[in-house]
């Protein structure tokens, strides 16, 4: 057992937190905001694709690093401790995933920036014939989904296994909706209105595919909210320390004292979830992982929710302004809250999982029981 | 990063499971997998059951009886002692005076106390707080005044946990009421229950219980042999102390043990013609409460992985008492909701079938202790600010 990051961990945050800073961020966001740009500034993609970290978690046997979960979620840190709004998560990051996690995949499935995972649970297989199959159905919130030019979309088989089907953007009877996120990330909603896939663009697996992007895709927005929650947990005890009011520091103050430890011990809590997570994700253990994922998903919305309330509350007017940073990296918390399914989604699940352990620990020894009917 | 256990800790894991399977007398399994709490006579005869293999002070030096083992192996069998239904042995001997004594006494103190802590034929209460010194612990008014070769000590000390068992109390006492800092006028000393003036006077707690003391100190005469550490370097001790208690306090695996109970008791009753954990409203504390355990658990191993043997937890033990007590308590309280109206009778009016005292509204009581002892929660979160935050 080892909590520290390995040299290869350490250096992909690294890096991501150098080319991030380079491009201005955190500061520059809403410069980089008005520039209105689809998919964020060519130069980063290009600096990130030089560098290798777009292929970061792509197989290595197709060009890729073959970073895990657990390796990549120290890259998505760095995008949220420093706001960055283009779709690295959605568009770079989740493709490789997948990739490394099943073989059986459309072929023109491959590296580039410009491809986004779809797990859409509501798009029906409408007509399904040798050479193809026509798809309907919507799926909203696609994060990247604006820039992507084509989609991989997976969907759940009604008799377990997953299909990924690759849809392009342009393709007749799809509509792609953009807009953006309260984070600033480009995202798209997408509508399939009887869309012919070709057969060759479709591939079947009997993996749980649909589930495990899905809360993969909640790992990578957790992470990002980490790095985010980070850089609140800093600016905040900054905030403390250099403002002064009625002739001293806030920070003196034991009020705002006891609130500042609940922030920072939250994030220390929040971290180790986060860390769980992503290496469950990386296990075949499917109850593990759902476990470890709806607790972090919960933890997100009983606890952190309310460290981004508490940092904003401690800043007094400055942190309810657009302008000052901690707002902008809050949303990104609000974001990781509602996607991939809400912390309520989430303790359901749970919930469900602990009632199944439950029922099969370790026989303990004989006793009375308390069987008592409860009013 | 790697969470996974090595092959090692896995064989570790194993041999202790084996030898608890052995080794724990059958009514201490049931007295907790019946919802009971142990006796003290079941607690020190586990202690004497771990001393003869050798396993009672996991946190010593080899060369006073440790094990040698890591932190993280030494809460692989809390965990698994506790998973079990083993009794929790107490601190105050093994965690709290005998560190203390090795790290800061003399060799005849050494020689003269830590095998008899060991083989549990001393047992060791604590005597820190005082009426007008709780949280401030530093005001304490018990004094002790040089008598020839030895010392005199006058005051009261109370909370006292299990003093009604002690033959022993190490006891903070003011031997210079003029130093500049409070802090600074501290000793430590050892001193037998049974001297002449040493006083005791039980305190019923709000369960219902006997847990803790008054303990007064008449004219006691301390022999010079008994001061531990330097005169007026008692402070420094305690603090030592403090920081290895809030580690303790954390309870990581008896808190998992517990919630594992917590959960069967919930398959076990019954809400609206089906399992208390299938109730949707239950199952949804329950889930709040696991995502704060799980989070806490891994927080403690990130902590245990960080440490060398025999050095201090630091700051992040502030931490973990904070969540920990928290949980704690939790746990009590969805044990007293999945009890119901049976948790409602006191205790002696309870009938046969009805759920045992850890389990009720007399958990929840006692539970609120739990965030008041060993430093309250605002005293941890004072600490915090201060030495981790800087404010």
């Amino acid at each position: 057992m080892n909590f520290d990051p390995s040299d290869e961990q350490r250096m992909i945050g690294d890096s991501f937190a150098r080319i991030l800073a380079d491009r201005g961020y955190p500061e520059a966001q809403g410069n980089i905001l008005s520039e209105n740009l689809i998919g964020g500034a060519p130069e980063l993609w290009q600096q990130l694709e030089e560098l290798g970290l777009l292929g970061a978690s792509w197989p290595e046997a197709r060009g890729g690093s073959g970073f895990k979960v657990a390796d990549i979620v120290f890259a998505l840190i760095e995008t949220g401790r420093h706001a960055a709004v283009e779709p690295i998560a959605g568009c770079a990051v989740l493709p490789g995933l997948v990739a490394g996690r099943t073989h059986s995949l459309p072929q023109a499935f491959q590296p580039d920036r410009d491809s986004a995972v779809a797990v859409a649970d509501d798009i029906v297989v409408t007509e399904q014939a040798k050479d193809g199959s026509r798809l309907t159905g919507s799926f909203p919130v696609i994060v990247g989904g604006d820039s992507a030019q084509s989609f991989l979309v997976v969907l759940p088989l009604p008799h377990g296994g997953a299909r990924s089907v690759l849809v392009a953007a342009a393709s007749k009877g799809l509509t792609v909706e953009r807009y953006r996120l309260v984070n600033g990330m480009g995202t798209a909603d997408l509508h399939f209105d009887d869309v012919w896939v070709d057969a060759e663009q479709t591939a079947d697996t009997d993996i749980d595919l649909t589930g495990w992007v899905s809360d993969v895709s909640a790992v990578l927005w957790a992470a990002d909210a980490l790095g985010a929650a980070f850089a609140i947990r800093d600016l905040t005890i900054d905030y403390l320390r250099t403002r002064h009011q009625f002739g001293r520091p806030l920070g003196t103050f034991q009020a705002l004292q006891h609130k500042m430890v609940d922030i920072y011990h939250e994030i220390e809590h929040f971290q180790s979830l986060v860390h769980l997570a992503a290496l469950r994700c990386d296990e075949s253990d499917s109850p593990a992982r759902q476990k470890a994922v709806s607790a972090l998903k919960c933890y997100i919305g009983q606890r952190i929710r309310q460290v981004a309330a508490t940092a904003i509350q401690l800043h007094g007017g400055i942190g309810v302004t657009e302008e000052y940073l901690v707002g902008r990296l809050v949303k990104r918390i609000l974001v990781a809250d509602m996607l991939s399914g809400t912390a309520d989604d989430h303790a359901q699940r749970l919930a469900r999982l602990i009632a199944q352990e439950a029922r099969v620990e370790r026989p303990q020894p004989t006793v009375r029981s308390p069987e008592v009917q409860s009013a | 990063m790697d969470i996974s256990i090595s092959h090692e800790d896995r064989r570790f894991r194993d041999e202790v499971r084996g030898f608890i399977a052995e080794a724990l007398p059958d009514d201490m399994a049931q007295v907790f997998h019946g919802f009971r709490r142990h006796s003290f006579e079941q607690m020190i005869r586990w202690h004497r059951i771990l001393a003869g293999k050798g396993w009672v002070a996991p946190n010593w030096p080899v060369e006073h009886g440790g094990t040698g083992w890591t932190p993280l192996q030494q809460y692989i069998f809390d965990e698994e002692a506790m998973a079990a239904g083993a009794p929790r042995l107490r601190p105050f001997g093994l965690k709290m005076i005998g560190p203390i004594i090795m790290r800061f006494g003399s060799d005849e103190q050494m020689a003269r106390f830590l095998p008899r802590i060991y083989s549990g034929e001393d047992y060791w209460c604590q005597g820190f707080s005082e009426p007008a010194a709780g949280s401030d612990l530093a005001s304490l008014r018990t004094r002790a005044v040089r008598d020839g070769d030895g010392w005199r000590i006058n005051g009261q000390k109370t909370w006292t946990t299990t003093a009604q068992h002690a033959n022993w109390i190490f006891v903070l006492a003011r031997t210079d009421p003029d130093a500049e800092k409070p802090q600074k006028g501290i000793s430590m000393f050892l001193v037998e229950m049974s001297a002449p003036g040493v006083d005791l006077r039980p305190i019923t707690t709000i369960d219902g219980d006997h847990h803790v003391n008054e303990i007064f100190f008449d004219d006691v005469f301390i022999p010079g042999e008994q001061i531990v550490g330097g005169i007026n370097t008692g402070w420094t001790q305690a603090k030592y102390l403090l920081s290895n208690e809030r580690v303790g306090i954390a309870n990581v695996g008896q808190s998992k043990a517990e919630l594992g109970l917590l959960k069967r008791l919930a398959t076990l009753r019954k809400r609206n013609g089906r399992a208390l954990i299938d109730d949707p409203v239950f199952g949804a504390k329950l889930a709040a409460l696991e995502a704060d355990f799980m989070a806490f658990e891994i927080t403690n191993l990130r902590m245990l992985s960080s440490l060398k043997p025999g050095s201090d937890p630091g700051p992040l033990s502030s931490f973990l008492k904070l969540r920990g007590t928290e949980i704690q308590q939790r746990i009590a309280e969805l044990a007293m909701e999945a009890t119901g109206r049976d948790a409602a009778p006191w205790r002696s009016e309870r009938k046969a079938g009805q759920v045992e005292d850890g389990y009720g509204t007399h958990g929840w009581l006692l539970s609120r202790a739990f965030t008041i002892f060993g430093g309250s929660s605002e005293i941890m979160k004072n600490v915090a600010a201060k030495q981790v935050l800087g404010l």
